[in-house]
């Protein structure tokens, strides 16, 4: 494939997910042809086809979890498995006429603004493209992250993470021990349960759990909305707003925020009679801190007698012998890591350099920020979907990178239309976005006292992950691209004094 | 420009009932007041509490109704166009449906306090959002706010109001009737319009909709030229 040294393409995509594909089909769609998506692992799906767990399945329904331009009256269930959510991004990569422009097995290395020449050039395992515009849709949740603890190299059994899921290794009646007790693990452990010999979960902290209005959909109602989208339409309208309220239990509403603590507890009380046990799955911080978990059968679960909960994190490794934080220590046959991305610092952000050489790495050693959550200053025709503040913990991610999607193809609009060369964003515009993404997390519940979570950078504790208001607030703010906070990009510009 | 400060007008339920929502959410971007209705009996004791509360509050307030608190708004920024800036009606009228006082009369007849209740209940909530009915709280003050929305309108305030106003309808609204809240539309020179799928409860069965509308016609008053009709938004 190193035959396309070289090519020339005007939208380069780098990632085959829910974002980048999104992106594709929508360019498809306006009749653009000149472009290529990069994908580094041999099929599309991103999270999906990543994600393979047993028991893995999407916590927000299915209806809302997908493109509002392929609505999908098939869905199985209220909240789609994840095999499910895979195949309707294959078929979507496939219907909308996408796959003659997927360049899967590879691995983008390098992405470098050109000064002089105004593009960029992307440098692949399988050769180097030059592109006019970049799309970063690499996925906020992408590499998975396993602590660093002593001994973990001498294990002498099989470990893996969860989104690196081991078919080969044989897990019935095995001693299994789970690391972590997030989305991931919540939906793992029950499913594990039944068939290993022993489970231990490791649990550095406790996440809140709420009950899960899981149902199969009926051929009658699937049949119905094949008759009619109005219905479909109806119902998505009705999931979207009603996941919008929940944005109250986060931000300036305590009485909303103890209702939903309440509610949480009441689901812990009910399906944990044991005090001890309730006492270890109790959190110890606010609602809403980090990602609420939805099940039914996680609290079950750890009630069997062969599952042990130790409320401690990893601490060490030795020989086959897991030892906590609390100096408990358990031997195990098979070690799952449930521990969750590499989210603060993204991957790729060393990859990509901007105007004079400078990288995104070094741009966001401060903690990530992007205009419009989507554009960056020093990076020309550049854009990241599911980068900084773009992320949702109440609500759909597909509305999000629709909306984004919206912003780029209204940049593209532009850009062809005014002929007046590549568009950074200001700097101004960017330190002011960032001023009032501080203003709007002000007194959430992601910045109060006692609350650690993902969603901040450990650098400095900023908010850098989620989009600090409701979703219809990011339409309204980033869905239309705005020309008035651009400027031209001169040939060989220092832009380091 | 910076957000207008909001006075917020409940209905018959009152401020605990209807705003549990829109108030504390509306208050992150705006000062906040909420009227108290109290035990008004006529449409002039209903303007001067929507008069209390702007006078309390900073600045030229946009006044955002709910049900007879979107008529005292109507009435308030009809007699007071100087007094605020924009105009929010929810679930409001032009005139009484004759079956909201059909509704009022049952519910006035009903010996008990649950059975009122739950009749309420009935006529509040649309099928389609029957999930998030609650059991409203009955008052005496709640009922004769009740009989007096069963009395009062806007034909006479709407066609005077000057200030840019969004009137927000219900599609199964069955105490009010959507046309009423659409006739309110058509009588207010500067009015826009939007129908939510929902009964009479919107700010319970809709409510982040709702959010929505009034931040977007805050924000931007002139997005919506006086006669849109707003439709839903693209999800």
């Amino acid at each position: 494939m190193s035959g396309e040294d070289g090519q020339r393409v005007d939208v380069l995509i780098v990632g085959a997910g829910f974002a980048g594909l999104g992106m594709a089909i929508r360019l498809r769609r306006r009749g653009t042809d000149s472009f290529v998506v990069l994908e580094r692992a041999d099929a599309v799906g991103g999270t999906w086809r990543d994600n393979r767990y047993p028991g893995v399945a999407c916590d927000v329904p299915a209806h809302l979890y997908s493109y509002s331009f392929r609505p999908n009256p098939e869905w199985s269930r209220m909240f789609a498995p994840g095999d499910e959510i895979r195949r309707y991004l294959e078929d979507a990569a496939r219907d909308e006429g996408i796959e003659p422009h997927l360049r899967l097995g590879t691995d983008v290395l390098d992405v470098r603004w050109d000064d002089t020449g105004l593009r960029w050039t992307v440098t692949t395992s399988r050769g180097v493209w030059s592109a006019g515009v970049v799309v970063v849709a690499c996925g906020r949740l992408s590499e998975p992250r396993i602590p660093e603890v002593p001994g973990l190299e001498g294990f002498p059994g099989e470990m893996f993470h969860s989104a690196r899921w081991d078919d080969r290794v044989e897990l019935d009646g095995k001693r299994v021990a789970v690391v972590g007790s997030g989305a991931s693990a919540i939906q793992l452990v029950p499913e594990l349960a039944d068939r290993v010999g022993s489970l231990l979960v490791l649990q550095r902290s406790a996440p809140y759990v709420i009950p899960r209005s899981d149902r199969a959909y009926s051929a009658v109602e699937r049949t119905l909305f094949a008759r009619d989208p109005d219905e479909l339409a109806r119902l998505r309208s009705r999931l979207f707003w009603k996941a919008e309220e929940a944005f109250a239990q986060r931000s300036g509403s305590p009485e909303i925020t103890a209702a939903a603590r309440a509610h949480a507890l009441a689901h812990l009380a009910r399906q944990v009679p044991e005090p001890e046990l309730r006492a270890l799955l109790t959190p110890d911080y606010e609602i809403g801190c980090k990602r609420v978990l939805i099940s039914n059968d996680y609290y079950p679960a750890l009630r069997r007698p062969n599952v042990t909960l130790e409320a401690s994190g990893l601490a060490a490794i030795e020989g086959s012998t897991l030892i906590t934080r609390n100096g408990a220590r358990h031997d195990a046959d098979v070690v799952v890591f449930a521990t969750g991305f590499h989210s603060a610092e993204q991957p790729y952000a060393p990859l990509v350099r901007g105007v004079g050489g400078r990288s995104l790495a070094e741009h966001w050693a401060d903690g990530m920020i992007a205009y419009a959550s989507t554009v960056v200053h020093g990076f020309p025709n550049l854009f990241v979907i599911d980068g900084p503040n773009g992320g949702l913990g109440h609500n759909s991610a597909i509305y999000m990178i629709e909306t984004q999607i919206d912003y780029i193809l209204g940049a593209l609009r532009h850009r062809a239309a005014a002929a007046e060369g590549p568009l950074q964003v200001t700097a101004a515009a960017e330190a002011g976005y960032a001023e009032m993404l501080a203003r709007l997390s002000a007194g959430s519940v992601w910045l109060s006292d006692g609350c650690a979570s993902w969603y901040r950078d450990p650098r400095n504790g900023r908010l850098t992950l989620l989009w600090p208001d409701f979703a219809f607030a990011f339409r309204e703010r980033n869905g239309e691209f705005d020309p008035g906070v651009f400027e031209p990009v001169a040939p060989s510009v220092a832009e380091l004094s | 420009m910076t957000a207008p400060a909001i006075v917020l007008v409940p209905g018959p339920g009152g401020a605990s009932e209807d705003f549990g929502f829109l108030a504390p959410m509306l208050s992150r971007h705006h000062d906040v007041v909420v009227a108290e209705l109290g035990s008004a009996s006529d449409a002039d004791e209903l303007l001067d509490a929507v008069g209390r509360a702007v006078a309390s509050a900073p600045g030229l307030p946009a006044v955002v109704g709910y049900a007879i608190g979107g008529v005292a708004a109507v009435g308030y920024a009809a007699e007071h166009p100087e007094d605020v800036s924009a105009l929010v009606a929810i679930a409001s009228w032009w005139l009484p449906s004759p079956k909201l006082a059909a509704h009022v009369r049952l519910w006035r007849s009903l010996p008990d306090r649950e059975q009122r209740a739950e009749a309420m209940r009935l006529a509040r909530y649309s099928a389609a959002g029957w999930d998030s009915a609650r059991q409203p709280s009955v008052t005496e003050a709640g009922l004769r706010l009740m009989e007096l929305s069963a009395r009062i309108g806007t034909v006479d305030s709407a066609p005077r109001v000057t200030v840019p106003s969004l009137v927000i309808g219900c599609r199964d609204d069955e105490l009010v009737g959507a046309r009423e809240s659409r006739l309110l539309f058509g009588a207010i020179p500067d009015a826009r319009y939007a129908e939510l799928a929902s009964g009479h409860a919107v700010l319970d069965e809709r409510p982040a909709e709702v959010l929505q509308l009034i931040e977007a016609f805050l924000g931007r008053p002139e997005r919506h030229p006086a006669g849109t009709l707003i439709s839903a938004e693209a999800l």
